[in-house]
C-alpha cells in the first residue's frame, strides 16, 4: 500500500490536451473516487497512474519515488476494468492465480492466496469455472479476487459497477467499500454516477473538462461546492437553478419573486437551491407559491416541478403524493439558497 | 397451411437445385480429372467425359515418368515448414503492430501493397538471396519463399482475430505483471488460437499450390515439388494428359485430406473471427 502523489499531471492526444496540469495527493488507504461527466479525464487519469497511458508531463509517485515513467508491469498495481477483462479461457482459480505465477510466486502461497480471496468473496464454489460460465455479479467478484491476491500496491477501479444491474450496484458497492476497509488498500476509484461517488469515497474528486473541479469529502461537496458545476454534480436529485439580481441579501428574480439569502451579492447572480432543501412553509424561511407542472412518484419520495422565475425547479418532498397538487406552498431558508456569480464560483456566505 | 407448406416445398426445391448446381460446378473438374486419368490417349483426344475403355496404365506409367510421390513429400513437407515460418513470423507481427500500435497505419498497407504487386518481381533478388545463403534448390530455401510470400495472407487473416480481442485483456496482463511476449504467449494464442489454426491452413494450401517460386528455385528430385512435377508431363509436341491427371489426382489427395479433416476450423475460423 502507498501514497499516490499526482504532480502536474499533463496528458495530451496530438493537440488535443486531455488533462491540464492535475495535482492530487492520495493518502496511503485512502478511498478516492474520480468523478464527472464523459470525456472529463477521468479515466485518463487513473489509466496514467496504471502506466496504460503514457504521460505528457509532470510525475506520479508513489510513496515519494516516481513511477512516471514505468510501465505498467512494474507499478505493481491491481486494476478491476468496467467489463471485468477476465482471461475467459482460463478457470476462476487460474485468473486469480495468474498475477502471482507472473510474480513466480510459490505453489503454496498461489494457493493459500487464491484460498483467501475464495472465501472473502463466496467464490470457492467456482474455482474450476470458466468466466463465461458465471453471471455478471460473479464475474465482478472475480475481478475483485483477481486484485486482491496480489497484495499490490493500489486499488485502481474503471467503471466496474457500470454493467451490473442497479439492485446488484448497489450491494457490489457496499461489498467493494467493505473490502477496501478490510484491506486498507489505496484505491482510486472511476464513475461517472455521483450516487456510487457519494457512498464510496473517503474524498471525491469532480473533474470536468480534463481539470479538477474540487476535491473534498462527500459532505464537503455536497454542502460547500466551488462551483455551479460541483453543486449541480452532487446531490441527487440534481440542484436546481435560476437566475437573479442581487442587492445585498435581496435576490430578484426575472418574475419578480424576492428571496433572502445569507449570502450578500451584487448584481447578475444564479442561485442554486437543492430539492430537498423547501420545506413546508416556516416562518423563518422565504415564502413561495409554485404552480406545479409535473410530479413524479419514487416511491418513498414524490418530486414536483414548478417554475420559478426563469428556471424549472425540482421539489422532493417525503411520501407517494398520487394526485398532483395545483400549487405548493413552500418555504426556503436563506442559508439554503447558494448564490454563484457570473463565472459560477460560489459566492461564500 | 396448404400454401405454407407448398411454400415450404418450393423452398426446398430451389434450395436443391441450387446446392446440386454448385455441387456440379465445384465437382465436375475433379470428376473430369478423376475421370481423364483412367483414359486412353484416345479418349482424352475424343473429349470423352468418361473413357471408352478404362485403363490403369496411367498411375504406374506417371510414377515412373516422375517421382511423383516424392514430390508430393516435397510439396507437404515445404508447405508444412513454410506454414511454421509464417506463423512465427506474423503472430508476433499482428500482435505488435495491431495491440502495441508499433507501426500501426504503414505496417497493414505495406503488407497489403506488397501482395498486390506481382510475384515474379521478388523472382530474381530471391534467387541470388537463396544462392548467397546456399538454400537454392533445397526444401528449407524454398519453404523460406513461401513462408515469407504468405506474411501478407496471414498478418490480413490474423489482424481480425486480434482486433477482436478487446484491449482490456491485454491490458489486465500487464497490470498482473506480464511482459508483452508473456501476454502473447499466456493470454492472446490461447484465445486466437481457431485463427492461428485457419490462417495455418490457408498458408499450407497456398505453399502446396504455389508453382512459380517453385519452378524457378528448385532443380532436384530431391526439392522439386508436386506443382513442379506437373509440367514435367508436358512434352515437346504432346502432352500425356492421362498420366498428368493420375499425377494430379494424386498430388491432390493431402491437400483435401487436409481441407477435409480440418474444415470445420477452416470455415468457422474464416467466418467468426471474434471472441465469444
Amino acid at each position: 500500500m502507498v501514497s499516490i502523489n499526482i504532480q502536474n499531471l499533463e496528458k495530451h492526444y496530438g493537440k488535443v490536451k486531455a488533462l491540464h496540469g492535475l495535482n492530487l495527493e492520495i493518502d496511503d488507504g485512502e478511498f478516492i473516487v474520480l468523478v464527472g461527466p464523459s470525456g472529463c479525464g477521468k479515466s485518463t487519469l487513473l489509466r496514467c497512474v496504471a502506466g496504460l497511458n503514457p504521460i505528457s508531463g509532470g510525475d506520479i509517485l508513489f510513496d515519494g519515488t516516481p513511477v512516471g515513467h514505468l510501465p505498467p508491469q512494474e507499478r505493481d498495481l491491481s486494476m478491476v476494468f468496467q467489463n471485468y477483462a477476465l482471461y475467459p479461457h482460463l478457470t476462476v482459480a487460474q485468473n486469480l492465480a495468474f498475477g502471482l505465477k507472473v510474480r513466480k510466486t510459490s505453489a503454496e502461497e498461489i494457493e493459500k492466496r487464491v484460498k483467501w480471496a475464495a472465501d472473502i468473496l463466496a467464490i470457492t464454489p467456482y474455482l474450476d469455472r470458466r468466466p463465461r460460465a458465471l453471471s455478471g455479479g460473479q464475474r465482478q467478484r472475480v475481478a475483485m479476487g483477481r486484485a486482491m491476491v496480489k497484495h499490490s500496491n493500489a486499488f485502481l477501479f474503471d467503471e466496474p459497477l457500470s454493467n451490473l444491474d442497479a439492485q446488484l450496484r448497489v450491494q457490489m458497492r457496499k461489498e467493494i467499500r467493505a473490502l477496501q476497509q478490510r484491506i486498507g488498500v489505496t484505491s482510486i476509484y472511476v464513475t461517472h454516477d455521483q450516487v456510487e461517488a457519494m457512498t464510496m469515497g473517503d474524498r471525491i474528486v469532480v473533474m470536468k473538462d480534463g481539470r479538477i473541479e474540487q476535491v473534498g469529502s462527500p459532505a464537503e461537496l455536497y454542502t460547500a461546492p466551488r462551483t455551479r458545476f460541483v453543486a449541480g454534480f452532487i446531490g441527487s436529485p440534481q440542484m436546481s437553478f435560476v437566475t437573479a439580481q442581487a442587492d445585498g441579501h435581496q435576490m430578484t428574480l426575472s418574475d419578480g419573486t424576492v428571496l433572502t439569502s445569507a449570502t450578500a451579492a451584487t448584481g447578475a447572480v444564479t442561485l442554486g437551491i437543492r430539492p430537498e432543501h423547501f420545506l413546508d412553509g416556516t416562518s423563518e424561511a422565504n415564502r413561495l407559491t409554485l404552480d406545479v407542472t409535473t410530479q413524479q412518484v419514487v416511491g418513498t419520495s414524490t418530486s414536483y416541478f414548478a417554475t420559478l422565475g426563469d428556471g424549472e425547479i425540482e421539489v422532493i418532498r417525503q411520501g407517494s403524493d398520487t394526485e398532483r397538487p395545483a400549487t405548493l406552498a413552500l418555504g426556503i431558508r436563506p442559508e439554503h439558497i447558494m448564490v454563484f456569480d457570473k463565472d459560477d464560483q460560489r459566492i461564500a456566505a | 397451411m396448404t400454401a405454407s407448406v407448398q411454400d415450404t416445398r418450393t423452398d426446398r426445391l430451389i434450395r436443391f437445385g441450387f446446392l446440386a448446381a454448385m455441387l456440379i460446378f465445384f465437382a465436375l473438374p475433379i470428376v473430369y480429372l478423376f475421370s481423364t486419368s483412367f483414359k486412353t490417349p484416345d479418349d482424352v483426344l475424343q473429349g470423352r467425359l468418361l473413357p471408352e475403355a478404362a485403363t490403369l496404365k496411367n498411375y504406374p506409367n506417371a510414377f515412373a515418368h516422375v517421382p511423383v510421390l516424392r514430390m508430393i513429400w516435397n510439396s507437404v513437407a515445404v508447405a508444412l515448414l513454410s506454414g511454421v515460418i509464417t506463423l512465427v513470423i506474423a503472430v508476433p507481427a499482428t500482435y505488435a503492430t495491431i495491440k502495441l500500435g508499433a507501426f500501426r497505419r504503414t505496417v497493414p498497407n505495406i503488407t497489403l501493397a506488397s501482395y498486390a504487386a506481382p510475384p515474379i518481381i521478388a523472382l530474381i533478388p530471391l534467387f541470388y538471396l537463396l544462392q548467397t545463403a546456399q538454400l537454392m534448390d533445397s526444401i528449407p530455401g524454398l519453404a523460406l519463399v513461401h513462408g515469407l510470400m504468405n506474411l501478407p495472407v496471414a498478418f490480413w487473416l490474423l489482424k481480425s482475430f486480434v482486433s477482436d480481442i478487446p484491449a482490456e485483456i491485454d491490458e489486465a496482463a500487464w497490470i498482473d505483471g506480464a511482459g508483452y511476449w508473456h501476454t502473447l504467449f499466456a493470454v492472446i494464442l490461447p484465445l486466437i488460437f481457431p485463427g492461428i489454426l485457419a490462417t495455418a491452413l490457408i498458408c499450407i494450401i497456398l505453399s502446396y499450390n504455389e508453382f512459380l517460386f517453385a519452378s524457378a528455385l528448385t532443380f532436384s528430385e530431391a526439392s522439386r515439388t508436386i506443382t513442379v512435377g506437373m509440367s514435367l508431363f508436358q512434352g515437346e509436341r504432346l502432352v500425356n494428359f492421362g498420366q498428368m491427371a493420375a499425377a494430379s489426382f494424386t498430388g491432390m489427395v493431402p491437400i483435401y485430406l487436409i481441407a477435409f479433416l480440418f474444415q470445420k476450423h477452416l470455415v468457422g475460423g474464416l467466418t467468426q473471427g471474434s471472441i465469444k
